[in-house]
């Protein structure tokens, strides 16, 4: 039985691969914007909380610590383990696996949101400070604009991961890609898991692709902003180099 | 909380098989070793099943036995592994071996399809077929008792005129089968509200915490009564006979000619009621299979109660 993985390697294996792929389109539609879908909430659920967390803890210094410590914990549970543990709390099916995926993904865009604002240029930081601006101008204009594509790959760090956990939301009801891969698994049927699964790495890919070019365009700008608006160096001291 | 002690004691089992290798420091592989590989699909009557085929060749032959149980994907899997010689032994059922693994139509008398799939299974795969243990554990669709007082629900054909209502829920497997949820739903006409797939361990809990209102079901699942449902009737026998039968690599019963006499003992030991019983104990009662199974040989006198 061995054989069948290796014809899929094959060309005739690819088209018959591609045969599957038509043969079973409306199944891999229906999981495809089941995954989709289950990816996009689970993502903005992130976003919004992630970043503002995020910038909660670089105000609050001491809670950082403790709030990276939590959500680092939660990152180190088995993605398969945290979506049983949710069953218990919300039952089968869309809620708990979206909410096992926001607190699955919490982490990094937490992490390098505090991390961004961090590390932004103390001169740079002094300098706004000494032109007269408050804290939230400090925070709306200079620090948020440059940790911004630090901020953005954390977001596609996250977005990446997402995307491939969804995947295991199968086991719980909630449909997506998964089931195609474990209706191929269990059925012991290499062609169907590979139907399943190849979309997932392109989703995958394709996001990841998308949100590259979005940091690249960021990183651009947000040289430009600190380039631009930095005051000159003399007028800092020793700090500014360019 | 019972994977994790079935975990241990597959874990157990392991270091105990290794631990005599290691302690006896350097002992050349013992050729004449007498191992047998028994597996098991992953759920209860699988592992009480495996445990008595297990427990007969251990307390009536001095072959070694080695248990791989709860293979994930059950036959699908199971049977590459019959092939290959990983698995040597594990029970199997007459309609899952005839439909499923020899992909043919369905033969309605029970015994009739149970002499096809022994006779095509010696001749394709090598593979013996035992006599039946007695119990059939065919597919039904389960359903909530208050569901099936409100609506009177009895057939399938009932559950046929309000499914637009209900939601359905099965393992992924049963979507993929021939003998699964597109034969099925056509034959009797279900057009159900929404569908859910998933893991099979969590059918019964989604259909307690009304996640879902109608469930494949082994007819001899314990957990049926534990959860309150009720069994529907199959009246367009849709579903085939589901005998199960201890399965042999036919190349172990030639060096081991005791096994088959060992192991049919139990056929026809096993009937329905038994059975399902002896699955509530363990998915209900959370009792351990090597218990349940052995209580089961030794109240019908297969072994002898230490």
């Amino acid at each position: 039985m061995l054989y069948m993985y290796k014809e899929v390697i094959s060309m005739e294996a690819f088209l018959d691969l591609l045969n599957l792929f038509a043969q079973r389109r409306e199944l891999v539609t229906q999981a495809l914007s089941q995954h989709l879908w289950l990816s996009f909430m689970a993502l903005t659920v992130i976003m919004f909380l992630g970043i503002p967390l995020g910038i909660m803890i670089s105000r609050l210094r001491k809670l950082a610590p403790l709030v990276l410590g939590f959500t680092g914990f939660l990152y180190t549970i088995p993605a398969l383990a945290f979506f049983g543990f949710m069953i218990p709390f919300l039952g089968i099916g869309v809620r708990p696996a979206v909410a096992a995926l926001i607190i699955y993904g919490l982490m990094p865009l937490v992490r390098n949101t505090y991390v961004g604002i961090s590390e932004v240029d103390k001169a740079v930081i002094d300098a706004a400070r000494g032109m007269g601006a408050t804290n939230w101008q400090l925070l709306r204009d200079v620090e948020i604009p440059l940790a911004l594509p630090t901020i953005v790959a954390g977001f596609r760090t996250v977005t990446v991961m997402t995307i491939s956990i969804t995947t295991i939301a199968a086991f719980i009801g909630a449909g997506g890609l998964g089931t195609i891969i474990l209706r191929g698994i269990t059925t012991y049927n290499p062609p169907l898991i590979l139907v399943g699964a190849i979309p997932v790495a392109l989703l995958a890919l394709t996001a990841d692709g998308l949100l590259g070019l979005l940091e690249r365009g960021l990183l651009r700008y947000s040289k430009g902003l600190s380039a631009g608006r930095k005051p000159s160096p003399q007028a800092i001291g020793p700090a500014g180099s360019a | 909380m019972k994977k994790h002690l079935t975990m241990f004691a597959v874990i157990a089992v392991i270091v105990l098989a290794v631990a005599p290798l290691a302690g006896c420091g350097g002992q050349q592989d013992d050729q004449d070793q007498r191992v047998v590989v028994i597996g098991s699909k992953p759920h209860a009557e699988q592992y009480i099943l495996g445990e008595m085929i297990a427990i007969m060749l251990e307390e009536h032959t001095d072959i070694e036995v080695e248990r791989n149980f709860g293979i994930a994907g059950g036959t699908a899997n199971l049977h590459p592994a019959m092939l290959s010689g990983d698995i040597d032994i594990y029970p199997e059922y007459t309609g899952t071996g005839w439909m499923f693994v020899l992909k043919q139509d369905l033969i309605a008398d029970p015994l009739e399809m149970f002499e096809a799939v022994r006779d095509q299974y010696q001749a394709d795969f090598a593979i013996t077929w035992l006599d039946p243990l007695g119990f059939n554990n065919t597919f039904t669709l389960a359903v909530p008792r208050q569901l099936a007082e409100d609506y009177n629900l009895v057939t399938f054909s009932d559950l046929a005129a309000i499914s637009d209502q209900l939601v359905f829920g099965a393992e992924f497997d049963f979507f993929e089968r021939d003998d699964g949820f597109d034969a099925l739903a056509a034959t009797y006409n279900f057009n159900f509200k929404n569908i859910r797939e998933m893991d099979i361990g969590l059918k019964y809990q989604s259909i307690g915490g009304g996640e879902v209102d109608v469930i494949n079901a082994f007819s001899t699942d314990g957990q049926i009564s534990l959860f309150d449902l009720v069994i529907l009737e199959d009246d367009k026998n849709f579903f085939p006979s589901y005998y199960a039968a201890i399965i042999i690599r036919s190349e172990m019963l030639e060096n081991y000619p005791e096994i088959e006499e060992v192991l049919s003992m139990l056929s026809g030991q096993i009937s329905d009621a038994e059975m399902t019983e002896m699955n509530y104990q363990v998915d209900e009662l959370n009792r351990e299979a090597a218990d349940v199974a052995r209580e089961f040989l030794v109240s019908k006198g297969l072994i002898e109660d230490r």
